[in-house]
């Protein structure tokens, strides 16, 4: 439970669900970071009374985000609520083995759930997980033959016998292991 | 089922760039290149070549044996596969015959993304110019008859960028020998080291000029690789022959390191599309980021530089949308041109310059420092290089030495030690930079706070989360809610805060702190309790001050504090200047039609404030010479230490600097008489420069106008009052600009009382016996002319004649 002097954000999700969330958790987003830097102080309020609390600050509408994600993405940036913020351009390959066990567990979701945390990742503008589910989806292609490529992510294969076959030989250089 | 959703499947629900730049982007290129094999959508994809730029680059781009014979082979999935020049025999049967010389086409498949990045590779750029208002922002200058003399004062000193055509370069050797073909012909086998802009580990690469060439003729890149080489003079001595260094800039202070300099010339080779994105230049050897210009804290300024978009991106996605102020300056430089280019300084707003280049061969003279994107939009070789004078000497002293960078500090160290001994004029100035920056401190205050310089100890007026804690303490003491969200916003003198509508100030030992408090909080309630309410209304109201550590046997210094009341949004008048208001220096626009600023209204505005200041009685014996007497203490000691103090500073030239004691006044009462000279104020602003005059912008739809509405920082004051000339020297320097046409309005406004006699040279020896530096730096922007003085008669004459 947050301190009573800690500032607090209430989100929305699409279904209209109330989230009350740490204004620094809530930074982790730069999205949302940089809205309430444009909407200022005055706004927002100082308000460290809880019942007050709802009826003073407005929401922010996540019209994009439902509920379950958006429970899963505030997990997120408590979790790493404290963690530098990263500046340089990220190398993703390097270091797609390296995942910590917490952000390991964190994305054994199904892969919709998967999916959904991408999007929302990329639509609040939270590099970090927007790099961690994308690694984590890199490493479910890694090392996997086309066809198990289809199977795990429900694609037709949609070539023509000759294209297949010149594909095939174009790619020689990489499936002879 | 839309072709797309079956192709892609799950994938579907990205969108092209999340599918390309954060997940396959992310794949060891054995698996990139099994996704081809997937589906058709995916094959496109991850046949991308500029995914392939990258997988190639860092395979192969440390690998001596292969860059030795590196081939480009048209794409980059090729060039992965066989990077090397391989016998005839295996080209042949190899490379020839390979089935990815001619890949897969596929119909039907559509991505705006893929085709906008194609269209960015592909573009021709020969027409993409800017458009033409956005050019002439640049001054334009003829080579042949600018002096170098008009150079420095017109560009070099007051820091402002400038084109000069009719340069004479069609004379150099290499304005032949260095067109693209030519200089490949001559030094094809020689290697220069190329520089990979974005994406890889590998940033830059050894390459042979034949290799290069070869690959910029059959290349698609967004952003080709270019020959960026800082040693081709010291691989090729005959390339060092081959360009001259203009004489506006032979003037070299870093020259005094010979063999022991940090690069500072390029050599710049690269195709149409090539150049740098939003970058700063290094002004030793490195540790310059974008991130310390971008704290300044204006966002779309940051937005502006993102260097994480290519300059042709940057040029079609986001320059399209900026609205005319956002835009950076423009500069098309076309072959033969030299550009100069400068310290961002007075035009902080607009500090990003963008150049599009053309042909061969150009000089770039860069002095540093501001964000810079380049765009080529043809082949092009130039010369880049960058130098030390007398007029950036302050931020290159700076770079190197507030940056614990220990590459930076050894250069430091050796260039102090030459400099002082090649230039003795500039040893008090060297001596200080290096105490304050790089000596361990012997203060025994500083020491208590923990820090090993008194640089570092001053850098940390900045740390909210040191003061933050003193800050909040500083407001139970008086008294006031803490506060939440505390902001830094001293300039560096002393720690200073802001949160909630009030500012709280620290007044460090280092500038005579106790005193300091002790002046302002007794000047503070002199107005408050003296003055009529038409003038108190210019002060803020003060909510509390005392000693922080009042008592505490712990701490070797007390801390003493003063909150004030903020004027709501107010900003400074050096504020407004930077954020592109005009100075008056621009010409003087005495009704605020060009600018934020009624310059007439502002002026009388400002002598009623200082001349209601002056009414006030002295506190202690109004009237009796013992106030006098102290003018005269304070005058006397500055006359003692202002040569001194004007060697450490050099902000004027020091042939001048030399005639200082000969030009000086002997004593208080040759430069202030009360008995001949009249009026005696009764208290001194003692500081009232463009920082300290904060005013409020008002707009409605016509108008935009920024008027004062306080005065602060009266923690130079003097509660004894003196000669009332005093406080007019720095308001006419720093905040009127030196304009003549403004002085005499403030007098006017003053209403008498500002003796008349001997005027300039009372005026101008204020000037030099000034307690502060930032006068005289000031003052030399406003008028680079004085470099051209003789003596300080002539100087006199140049800033009070009239």
């Amino acid at each position: 439970m947050a301190g009573a002097d800690q500032k607090m954000i209430r989100l929305t999700s699409s279904e209209g669900t109330e989230f009350l969330v740490e204004r620094a958790v809530v930074e982790k987003s730069v999205l949302l970071k940089n809205m309430l830097e444009d909407v200022g102080e005055s706004d927002l309020g100082t308000i460290a009374n809880l019942t007050l609390l709802f009826f003073f600050i407005p929401a922010i509408p996540l019209a994009n985000v439902t509920g379950p994600i958006l429970t899963k993405v505030i997990e997120y940036c408590t979790h790493h609520r404290d963690d530098p913020v990263v500046t340089q351009e990220d190398d993703g390959r390097k270091s797609s083995a390296d995942i910590d066990d917490w952000d390991k567990e964190f994305c054994k979701v199904d892969q919709g759930t998967l999916f959904e945390l991408i999007l929302a990742a990329n639509y609040l503008d939270i590099k970090p997980l927007l790099d961690l589910t994308c690694k984590t989806v890199a490493n479910m292609i890694r090392g996997k033959t086309p066809e198990e490529i289809r199977k795990t992510f429900n694609i037709e294969n949609d070539f023509t016998p000759e294209e297949e076959a010149q594909v095939k030989k174009e790619n020689e250089w990489c499936e002879e292991r | 089922m839309d072709n797309r959703a079956i192709s892609l499947g799950d994938f579907n629900m990205l969108t092209d760039d999340l599918l390309s730049e954060f997940i396959l982007q992310k794949l060891p290129a054995e698996d990139l290149g099994r996704c081809a094999r997937v589906s058709r959508y995916l094959y496109v994809f991850s046949r991308d070549d500029q995914l392939w730029k990258r997988h190639c680059l860092d395979k192969w781009f440390s690998n001596k044996e292969v860059m030795a014979s590196f081939t480009f082979r048209g794409t980059w999935l090729l060039t992965y596969l066989f990077p090397s020049r391989l016998s005839d025999e295996e080209e042949r049967h190899r490379v020839l015959s390979h089935p990815l010389c001619w890949p897969l086409r596929l119909n039907g498949i559509q991505s705006r993304y893929l085709y906008a990045k194609w269209c960015r590779c592909n573009m021709f750029l020969g027409k993409f110019v800017p458009p033409p208002e956005a050019l002439g922002r640049v001054a334009v200058e003829n080579g042949e008859t600018l002096s170098k003399t008009k150079f420095n004062n017109l560009y070099d000193a007051p820091s402002m960028p400038c084109l000069i055509t009719n340069t004479g370069v069609e004379k150099w050797r290499a304005w032949d020998e260095w067109k693209l073909n030519n200089i490949v012909h001559k030094y094809g086998n020689k290697i220069f080291r190329v520089a990979n802009e974005r994406g890889g580990k590998v940033k830059y690469v050894q390459m042979t000029l034949a290799s290069y060439l070869n690959y910029i003729r059959r290349q698609h890149d967004e952003t080709p690789l270019y020959v960026f080489d800082s040693n081709f003079v010291e691989n090729i001595p005959e390339m060092g022959c081959a360009y001259q260094v203009p004489e506006y800039f032979q003037d070299d202070l870093f020259s005094v390191l010979q063999s022991k300099r940090p690069p500072y010339r390029w050599i710049i080779i690269g195709p149409e599309r090539s150049g740098a994105s939003w970058h700063v230049d290094p002004v030793g050897t490195s540790g310059m980021s974008i991130s310390r210009l971008s704290a300044n804290g204006y966002r779309s300024l940051l937005d502006q530089t993102d260097d994480s978009v290519t300059s042709l991106f940057w040029y079609l996605e986001i320059y399209p949308q900026l609205t005319p102020e956002l835009r950076p300056i423009e500069v098309l430089q076309e072959p033969g041109l030299y550009l100069f280019l400068v310290d961002g300084g007075i035009w902080h707003v607009i500090e990003s310059i963008s150049f599009f280049s053309s042909q061969t061969p150009k000089f770039v003279i860069n002095s540093q420092l501001i964000p810079l994107q380049v765009l080529n939009l043809e082949d092009t070789v130039a010369v880049t290089q960058n130098f030390v004078n007398m007029n950036n000497l302050d931020n290159v002293c700076e770079d190197l030495l507030s940056e614990s960078d220990k590459q930076n500090l050894l250069i430091w160290d050796e260039f102090s030690k030459i400099l002082t001994r090649t230039y003795p004029d500039l040893e008090a100035y060297i001596k200080r930079r290096t105490s304050m920056f790089r000596d361990q401190t012997k203060d025994p205050i500083i020491k208590n706070e923990g820090f090993d310089t008194k640089m570092a100890f001053i850098e940390s007026f900045n740390n909210t989360d040191i003061w933050g804690i003193r800050v909040k303490e500083a407001c139970k003491k008086s008294g006031i809610t803490v506060p939440e969200d505390i902001m830094s916003i001293g300039q560096g003198q002393n720690p200073v805060f802001r949160f909630s509508r009030s500012i709280v100030k620290f007044y460090s030992h280092i500038y005579d702190g106790i005193e300091s408090y002790k002046r302002e909080s007794e000047t503070y309630s002199l107005i408050k309790a003296n003055a009529h309410p038409d003038l108190s209304c210019y002060f803020a109201n003060v909510l509390g001050n005392g000693y922080l550590y009042e008592g505490n046997s712990e701490q070797l210094y007390f801390w003493p504090f003063m909150i004030f009341e903020e004027v709501e949004d107010s900003v400074s008048l050096a504020e407004v200047f930077k954020d592109g208001g005009l100075s008056p220096r621009s010409g003087v626009d005495i009704d605020g039609k060009y600018g934020v600023i009624k310059w007439g209204l502002f002026t009388d505005r400002i002598a009623k404030i200082l001349k209601g200041l002056h009414n006030i009685a002295p506190s202690k014996n109004p009237g009796s010479d013992m106030n006098v007497s102290l003018f005269y203490d304070f005058i006397n000691n500055r006359i003692e230490k202002a040569h001194a103090s004007h060697k450490m500073w050099l902000s004027f030239p020091s042939e001048l600097i030399a005639q200082m004691p000969l030009y000086l006044p002997k004593s208080g009462p040759e430069i202030f008489d009360p008995a001949v000279d009249g009026f005696y104020a009764g208290i001194l602003h003692g500081d009232l420069n463009a920082e300290n005059i904060l005013g409020v912008v008002k707009s409605n739809d016509s108008q935009c106008d920024w008027t004062p509405t306080t005065v602060i920082d009266l923690g130079d004051a003097h509660i004894n009052g003196g000669d009332p000339l005093f406080d007019v020297v720095s308001v006419y320097i720093s905040a009127l600009g030196c304009s003549k046409t403004l002085l005499q309005r403030f007098l006017n406004a003053y209403g008498g009382g500002i003796s008349t006699r001997m005027f300039g040279r009372r005026a101008m020896w204020y000037v030099l016996l000034w307690e502060f530096e930032g006068l005289s730096k000031y003052l030399m922007t406003c008028m680079p002319q004085i470099r051209d003085c003789k003596n300080w008669e002539e100087v006199e004459e140049l800033v009070w004649g009239w």
